[in-house]
Parts: C-alpha cells; sequence; structure tokens
C-alpha cells in the first residue's frame, strides 16, 4: 500500500463524508460563521469589547444589545463574538504539541517494539487512568495560569492519545508484514517510514483530530469556569459563564447563557465531524475511536 | 489460560507498577511549578527565618531524587500531606468525601442506564432512519453538552423559573442539621434516623445533580449500546433470527448480551471521564464531594490537595479497571466450562 492505496483511501475517506453530507456541512459551516463573525464583529460591531456602560448594567437582551449587557455593562454579544478566537486557537495549538510530541514517539515505540515499546505502553496506560480533563487542569495549576500554559497542559495530555494511536497503528501495519518486505527490498529506514508508514498512519491521527479539537474547547472552557484558565474579564466562554452563572441564579440568565451556547454550538459542531468520522470507521469494520481522552473528561 | 494465582500475581505486579506511575506524576506536578512553593505557603512577604524553617520542613533543600524518594514513602503510608489552605490532612479530607461522590455516581449510572440503553438499542434497530438520525443527533449534542452549562441551564428552569429543585446548596437544606453519619449518604442516613424532614430535603438536593450526571451518561452510553448492538445485529446468527421473524424483543435480549463485554468495556474505558464530569457537577452544586474538593484545590493553587486528588482518581480509575478485568476473566472461565 503506498501512493496508490493513499489515494484509494483517500477517495474512500471524502465519499464516506458525501455520504453524511448533512453532518458535516453542518459542521463546517457553524465553524465557518464563527470565523466569519469574528472577522466582521470590528466592522459591524465597532463597541469596544471592554466598553463598560455604566448606565446599562445587566441590562435585558434589546436591539442596542441583542445579548444584553453583563455585570459591568459590557455587550455580551460583541464579548462571545471574540471568544471565538480562544475556540479556535487553543484547540489547535494544543493539537500541534499533542501530534508533535505524541507521533514521533508512538512512531519510535511502535517501530522499535520490544522493551522500550512495553514500557511505553505500560507508562501511557498509567498516566492514562487519571481522569485528561483533570490531569490538564493539575498541569495548569502547576505551571501557573495563563494561556500558553493552558494550551501545553491540553497539548501534553493529548500526546497521550496520539501516542497510542500512532503506536498502535504503527504496530498493526508492522504485524502485517509489509515493514519487513520494504526491509527486504532493502529500503532504507528513513524510506519505509517516509513513504509507507507514515502516509498510512496518517488517516488514523486524522480521525482523531475532531474529536481532540471538541475535547481541548471543552477541558478549556472548564478551567474557565472553575477559574484557572485566564485573568479574570478574558472573553474565553468558560470564564464568562463563570462570571455570569450566579447572576444566572438570580434569574438574569442572558450573561452566562448566551457563551454558554456558543460553547455548544462551537462543540456540536466539531462532534459532528467527528462522529461522521466515526461512523465511517465503524462500517468498515474498523472501530478506532473512543481511544485515550475521548468525550468529555 | 493461565493458572488463577498467575493471573492474580500478574494483575497485582502490573497494578503496582501503574500505582508507582501514578506516584511519580503527581510528584512531577509539583516539580513543575513555576513559582518556588514555598513562596505560596509562606504568603506574599514571609520572613527569611520562616521561610528557612518551610524549606527544611517540607525537605525542599534535598536533592530531587531524595524528595521524590520521601514523597513515595509517604505516599504509600497513607500520608498525603496537608493541605497548604487548611492544613488538614488531605487523605482524611478526600475519605470523608468519597461517599457523596460515590453515591452521586451510583444514582447517575442508574439513571443515565435507563436512558442510554434503550434509546441506544432503539438506534440500533432503526439504524439509518429518521427514529436512529434523531436519537443520534441528541445524543451528540449531549456529548458536546459542557457538564457545568447543563447544570445550570437545569437549575435556571427547574430551580429559578418553575421553582420545582432547591437551590445548588449542597447534600441538605441549609436550615437543616445533617443526620449522624452512618453510611456516608445523607439520604439513607435520615431515612435510618427516621428524620422525615431532612430525607425529603436531601432527595430534593438529589434530583438536579442526578439528572444532570444521568442525562451526561445517558448521551455517551447511548452511542456506545447503539455501536455494540450494530456489530451484534450484523452477526449470522441474529441475522438468521432476524430472518425467521424472531420477536423485537427476543433480538433485544440476544443482542444486548452479546453487546454486554462490548458496553462494560466500553464504560470502564470511561471512568476517567465520568470522574471528570462527576467533579464538575459537583463544583456547580457545592456537593461537598471528592471532586467539588478537587477543583477547589485547583481554583486555589492548593498543591497538596490537587496532587492527593490527582492520585486519587487514577487510584479509583485502576481499581475499576482491575475489578473489569477480572470480571472479563471469571466470564471467560465460565463461556469454557459450559
Amino acid at each position: 500500500m503506498t501512493a496508490r492505496g493513499m489515494t484509494a483511501r483517500a477517495t474512500r475517506l471524502v465519499r464516506g463524508l458525501q455520504d453524511r453530507g448533512l453532518g458535516v456541512a453542518f459542521g463546517l459551516l457553524v465553524l465557518a460563521g464563527f470565523a466569519a463573525a469574528l472577522m466582521l464583529r470590528p466592522v459591524v460591531w465597532p463597541q469596544g469589547l471592554a466598553f463598560e456602560d455604566a448606565q446599562r448594567v445587566l441590562s435585558f437582551p434589546s436591539l442596542r444589545h441583542p445579548m444584553g449587557t453583563d455585570a459591568n455593562g459590557r455587550d455580551v454579544l460583541a464579548r462571545v463574538i471574540d471568544g471565538a478566537r480562544y475556540a479556535f486557537i487553543v484547540p489547535l495549538a494544543a493539537l500541534v504539541v499533542g501530534i508533535g510530541i505524541g507521533a514521533p514517539v508512538g512512531l519510535a515505540a511502535g517501530l522499535r517494539g520490544g522493551w522500550l515499546d512495553r514500557l511505553l505502553r505500560r507508562l501511557l496506560q498509567g498516566v492514562g487512568l487519571v481522569p485528561p480533563m483533570l490531569l490538564a487542569m493539575a498541569l495548569v495549576v502547576a505551571m501557573g495560569p495563563s494561556v500558553r500554559h493552558v494550551v501545553v497542559a491540553i497539548g501534553l495530555v493529548q500526546a497521550v492519545v496520539f501516542a497510542r494511536a500512532m503506536r498502535d497503528q504503527v504496530r498493526a501495519m508492522h504485524d502485517s508484514g509489509f515493514i519487513e518486505g520494504a526491509r527486504a527490498i532493502g529500503s532504507p529506514v528513513l524510506r519505509t517510514v517516509l513513504m509507507h508508514l507514515l502516509p498510512n498512519t496518517l488517516a488514523r491521527i486524522a480521525g482523531e483530530i475532531p474529536r481532540q479539537a471538541a475535547w481541548a474547547l471543552g477541558t478549556l472552557a472548564a478551567m474557565g469556569f472553575v477559574g484557572i484558565a485566564t485573568a479574570t474579564s478574558a472573553t474565553e466562554w468558560g470564564t464568562m459563564i463563570r462570571e455570569g452563572a450566579e447572576y444566572l441564579l438570580a434569574g438574569q440568565w442572558w450573561a452566562a447563557l448566551f457563551p454558554g451556547l456558543a460553547l455548544l454550538l462551537f462543540g456540536a459542531a466539531l462532534h459532528t465531524l467527528a462522529a461522521s468520522l466515526d461512523e465511517r470507521l465503524l462500517l468498515r469494520g474498523a472501530p478506532g475511536s473512543g481511544v485515550g481522552a475521548g468525550g468529555r473528561g | 489460560m493461565e493458572r488463577p494465582g498467575r493471573f492474580l500475581l500478574r494483575l497485582l505486579g502490573l497494578a503496582a507498577f501503574l500505582i508507582l506511575v501514578l506516584v511519580v506524576l503527581s510528584f512531577l506536578l509539583m516539580k513543575l511549578g513555576a513559582a518556588p512553593p514555598v513562596v505560596l505557603l509562606g504568603g506574599p512577604s514571609p520572613l527569611p527565618e520562616e521561610q528557612a524553617r518551610l524549606v527544611a520542613d517540607y525537605g525542599l533543600d534535598r536533592p530531587a531524587v531524595v524528595q521524590f524518594i520521601r514523597y513515595l514513602i509517604r505516599t504509600v503510608s497513607f500520608d498525603f500531606g496537608r493541605s497548604w489552605l487548611t492544613a488538614e490532612p488531605v487523605l482524611g479530607e478526600l475519605l470523608r468525601r468519597t461517599p457523596a461522590t460515590l453515591e452521586l455516581m451510583l444514582y447517575g449510572l442508574l439513571v443515565g442506564g435507563l436512558i442510554g440503553v434503550p434509546m441506544g438499542v432503539a438506534a440500533a434497530f432503526a439504524r439509518g432512519r429518521a427514529e436512529d438520525r434523531a436519537v443520534r443527533g441528541t445524543a451528540i449534542l449531549g456529548e458536546a453538552m459542557p457538564p457545568f452549562l447543563l447544570c445550570l441551564l437545569l437549575l435556571l428552569v427547574f430551580f429559578r423559573w418553575l421553582d420545582f429543585s432547591p437551590a445548588p446548596s449542597g447534600r441538605l437544606s441549609v436550615v437543616l442539621s445533617p443526620p449522624p453519619v452512618v453510611t456516608g449518604s445523607v439520604l439513607v442516613d435520615a431515612v435510618l434516623m427516621q428524620d422525615a424532614v431532612a430525607a425529603r430535603s436531601a432527595a430534593g438536593q438529589l434530583v438536579l445533580p442526578v439528572l444532570s450526571l444521568a442525562l451526561l451518561v445517558g448521551a455517551s452510553l447511548t452511542l456506545l449500546v447503539r455501536a455494540a448492538v450494530l456489530v451484534q445485529l450484523q452477526t449470522a446468527h441474529l441475522a438468521y433470527g432476524r430472518a425467521q421473524g424472531m420477536s423485537r424483543e427476543m433480538l433485544t435480549g440476544i443482542a444486548l448480551s452479546g453487546a454486554m463485554p462490548a458496553i462494560m468495556s466500553g464504560l470502564t474505558a470511561q471512568t476517567a471521564t465520568l470522574i471528570g464530569t462527576t467533579a464538575l457537577v459537583e463544583f456547580v452544586f457545592a456537593w461537598g464531594g471528592v471532586g467539588q474538593y478537587g477543583l477547589d484545590a485547583m481554583a486555589k493553587a492548593d498543591f497538596a490537595g490537587v496532587q492527593g486528588f490527582i492520585l486519587v482518581t487514577g487510584l479509583f480509575a485502576l481499581l475499576v479497571h482491575g475489578l473489569h478485568g477480572l470480571v472479563l476473566r471469571l466470564v471467560r472461565l465460565r463461556v469454557r466450562r459450559a
């Protein structure tokens, strides 16, 4: 399975996505909508994010403030749109860290096999026992609150998932014998890895991406809600929900509810994309989902 | 199949290794600290002699290896240190809060099962049709739902708007005095004491947290059951049963019993996730369990509390995985005998 196998696999994947066009369309549309709103906000909604209208503290949604104002008199809509920045950047950056660390480690362990592989598998199993969300939180607490530390913490926890996925995939291919085949015809190790191994592991890694992005988003929001991720008054949705929660319980629901709905919509888009991929894998008889930091955690 | 003794020995060996990994992990968490922990302990501007006393007390002037060995010895002898905020022993605090968490988890799993199993079975039988799509869409929404947001939504509707459930103030109304601790479950203890007022209050306090957890558990269980039953429905014997016009109830029974190992494995794999979800639910409802203690410790940078919490959650997951392994082996033994 080389270049041609890869093309065939890619075509199958695309066709599978078309079969479930509805879910994919929903997911991509929502993400595109958030991106567009983020870019258009300064134009359409020129009010500054930090602008505090002392006359209108916690005012009910109106034409002037479609999502109302928060306890400091700031426009909730503008802040909700701005929060999409965190939703895009943090999961993406964390994926770079997670794949960047996890994939090489998994590749090395899978290729080498033997005691190193067994040791790594057990280590990852041990780390995997701790709830991934709580582990990421503890890492942030240890490093100190900042967006960069949130990215590193989430990425490190995801590296465990990617290392496992990569290792399993490489081992499976190793067992199927075509690495041995490549070796037998005298292909150098680097060539075997680049030409034969990596293309065939890409689908597996790519299949994890939407789910991991959704998990990263949920973890980021949970950190914000508990109050360890960002400074107060950040436009991160979890932080906004925490600051609005006490007013929500008092009946002024808009300051917490709208960031919550944005978070839910963004997460649902990513989960829909993940589920479309899962269904494809399930039908192909290779249920590869549900590994590691999947789901909510 | 290997002999029972060897199997147990291997399981215990693995458990010991995994515990060591967990201890190392929680030790490293502490060493990662950006601010020297002593600075945190001594307050913003500790006196030099106070600072020196703290450094010596905690052994922070020793090499990292010595520190780790001391930490390891203390931890395996069940001394998780004292909270940096309250100076209470961490392990005692965690143990005292365990029944509250277990109670919430147990009810959440039970009610979640009542939601997730029928939904998953129905979706699997209707695969590709409108019912399946509706169930799957709802379940995906449930999976995407941040636990704390669901709690807040339920509170907004049932507490603020409908005035149906009490304020999120823990396990018992704040005006009542809790019954003496027997089982650790306030509801059961109140019933044992024949304290009807406390029992009613405790039951009312349980409704929304349990519902929140059950909806979240139910969502992922639905997808798990659906996938497992789908695989069963593709087997030859069930296809034959279907072709012969076997009743839906019988088909469901056979498919579910066949899918049970996959469902149990899936649930076991989600133990860690469940712990995290429960913690967030506890946090919103001020439940006073292990999860709330841990998240409070995180929010207040109480390192000892965080370390103990991470260790305990890992140990709990290890226990669940170990039990699952034992059950699997017993099932295999029975299958072999049959």
